[in-house]
């Protein structure tokens, strides 16, 4: 039988950068830190914060998937 | 002209780098802001930028809340505004870490989380199973991290766990450790690296707590 198996693929140990400088910059400055847009208002755990999660991918991926500058307003409210 | 958030610090610092500014939020609540291209692209580049600010603003400055990339507005009164509402929470996330840096673990390896258990009892309908598996994805659980990490644990603050990339890493681990604390934090830290247990442990550098701003504004 003829040997079909894709190629090897790397590891993460392959590709991860000899320093995480560059997984923090993603982690921590897109990720993470205060965010002004939108009235995100969070009372208990749970539902509420399922806003917060949806509210905050939102606004990252509208950034990186559309590089148009600047979100516009209102965008991040729930 | 645009301008760009960097960072939340407690009062208006002596000093800040030239094109930067403080405005006052209300009292004991201070605004960094700075001139800022009118796009915002998330380029590696700008994020660099963007961190490169925080950590310059951090080092001169305790406590501090460092601002997510993209906060920005055509006028500081427009970021103001929209901070004021929520300078309670901002006061109580100062004080949260003040005198403190974070320190991220990057957990390649290690054990997987368990499945998620069968729901059992009463009110198992698909609302509460949903609530119950966002509580779980918010608050995941290392099996045997518990015991792993309790000398480590001793050296910081507070711990935030989150699932990773599993492209990159299993698990990330958050601590927010106080500055004194640092030192020893990441000898236990090394101690717990070289002994393995099968876990293959990446350490960050310390950096401003980003992970540990108030949760009810990230």
């Amino acid at each position: 039988v003829k040997d079909r198996s894709l190629p090897e693929l790397p590891t993460a140990e392959d590709v991860l950068p000899p320093d995480t400088t560059v997984l923090d910059l993603l982690d921590n400055v897109l990720h993470k830190g205060v965010v002004v847009q939108g009235e995100v208002v969070i009372g208990l755990a749970g539902i509420d914060l399922v806003y917060l999660g949806a509210n905050v991918i939102l606004c990252a991926a509208d950034r990186v998937v559309t590089g148009e500058g600047r979100p516009a307003k209102g965008k991040a409210r729930r | 002209m645009t301008w760009s958030a960097y960072a939340i610090l407690d009062r208006v610092p002596d000093a800040l780098p030239p094109e930067l500014h403080a405005v006052e939020v209300e009292a004991g609540v201070v605004l960094v802001v700075g001139p800022a291209p009118q796009r915002a692209d998330p380029t590696i580049e700008a994020l660099r930028a963007h961190d490169s600010v925080v950590r310059a603003v951090a080092g001169a400055n305790d406590p501090i809340l460092p601002m997510r990339f993209g906060a920005r507005a055509e006028t500081e009164a427009e970021l103001v505004s929209s901070l004021r509402p929520r300078v309670a929470i901002l006061r109580d996330g100062l004080v949260r870490v003040r005198d403190a840096r974070q320190v991220t673990l990057r957990v390649r390896g290690g054990p997987e989380e368990p499945p998620d258990p069968p729901p059992s009892g009463r009110g198992t309908g698909p609302g509460r199973r949903y609530l119950e598996r966002r509580a779980r994805a918010l608050s995941p659980r290392i099996p045997g991290w518990e015991e792993l990490g309790r000398d480590l644990r001793a050296h910081a603050r507070e711990e935030k766990i989150e699932r990773g990339d599993p492209r990159v890493e299993r698990w990330r681990i958050y601590h927010l450790v106080t500055r004194s604390e640092l030192s020893a934090h990441r000898a236990e830290a090394e101690r717990l690296r070289e002994r393995g247990h099968g876990w293959k442990i990446v350490i960050g550098e310390p950096a401003p707590p980003w992970a540990f701003v108030p949760e009810e504004m990230r």
